[in-house]
């Protein structure tokens, strides 16, 4: 009996833990549906860039990433910079709306997308001196192949996120322009370019820093 | 939900801590390569703690995670433990194998 009594505590101790009945994380689906997009799309973006340090860790001749007038990584840290602001200016807008001031909100949302199409320019700028320098898909002058190759699909591939996102925003900024959004729906789409930010960390490591 | 848990002046305050740190933590990253000469493998071990720091800066702040469930950390989480582990696992086998001749 006592028996019992102690294993039934045990579990509602549990069930405090981790319960929640329907809702065991406690957040609306659309934000559990918008995770679960982005930790499927967080393994593509992993799986690249495992194949990236597979290709350069195998690689016989070193990286060429770090060859003078290659990639000016002062450039490529503006981007981050201007990157790192837009997700502030999401956060401030998602706070906003959660406040109710829908034109703040408009606001700040503008700027975030400026910024995105600022850091989608910049990233155009540097494709074409890429390219200018010789860099193939599958081919280059540095003897890697592998080297042109992850570097485009990678940061074409977060590339293709940026614009997509710039979409996404400007449709919400459109909704909650006139009325027909509300905060939890603003809320996805900050958790969305909060991850664009996070994946760029790792790829501004991989293929510029490190 | 986290918008009850999360109303107050504070939480700007926090996102533009989190700027700032992150904003610092950037420049700290492309002085490491640009203007301090350390030894590789110090610079490379400094690189990835660094990525760590502003990735779950981000996560926590910009993606909410500090004001969700411990579970919804965990979701996050656990993929990049399995994805470490892989990448320890897989690469160095892989180099070993694509250099062979």
């Amino acid at each position: 009996m006592t028996d019992a009594v102690g294993a039934r505590d045990q579990d509602q101790s549990l069930a405090a833990r981790w319960s929640g009945g329907r809702s065991p994380f406690d957040v609306n689906w659309a934000t559990l549906m918008m995770w679960l997009f982005l930790i499927s799309d967080a393994m593509t973006f992993a799986a690249l860039l495992i194949g990236l340090w597979v290709a350069r860790l195998s690689s016989p001749v070193p990286w060429p990433n770090h060859l003078p007038g290659l990639i000016d990584l002062r450039f490529v840290a503006t981007m981050t910079v201007i990157l790192i602001c837009s997700s502030t200016t999401m956060a401030i807008s998602v706070y906003a709306i959660r406040q109710g001031a829908r034109r703040q909100t408009v606001w700040f949302l503008a700027a975030t997308i400026v910024a995105g199409l600022v850091f989608a320019g910049m990233q155009a700028k540097e494709w074409s001196h890429f390219i200018g320098e010789g860099a193939r898909l599958t081919a280059n002058p540095w003897g890697v192949p592998a080297f042109s190759f992850t570097f485009f699909t990678i940061t074409g591939l977060h590339g293709a996120h940026v614009l997509g996102g710039i979409v996404y925003l400007w449709a919400m900024a459109d909704r909650i322009a006139r009325g027909t959004s509300s905060a939890p729906g603003l809320e996805v789409a900050g958790l969305y370019w909060g991850f664009v930010d996070l994946v760029w960390v790792f790829i501004w490591s991989s293929i510029y820093l490190l | 939900m986290a918008q009850e848990r999360t109303q107050g002046q504070g939480l700007t305050r926090l996102y533009l801590i989190a700027w700032i740190v992150l904003i610092a933590l950037t420049a700290l990253e492309a002085s490491l390569v640009l203007l301090f000469h350390l030894p590789n493998g110090v610079r490379v071990v400094a690189l990835i703690i660094v990525a760590l720091m502003k990735a779950s800066l981000i996560g926590a702040y910009y993606m909410n995670l500090r004001f969700e469930r411990l579970a919804m950390a965990y979701i996050a989480a656990i993929p990049l433990i399995l994805l470490a582990l892989m990448l320890v696992t897989v690469a160095p086998d892989a180099a070993g194998l694509l250099r062979r001749p």
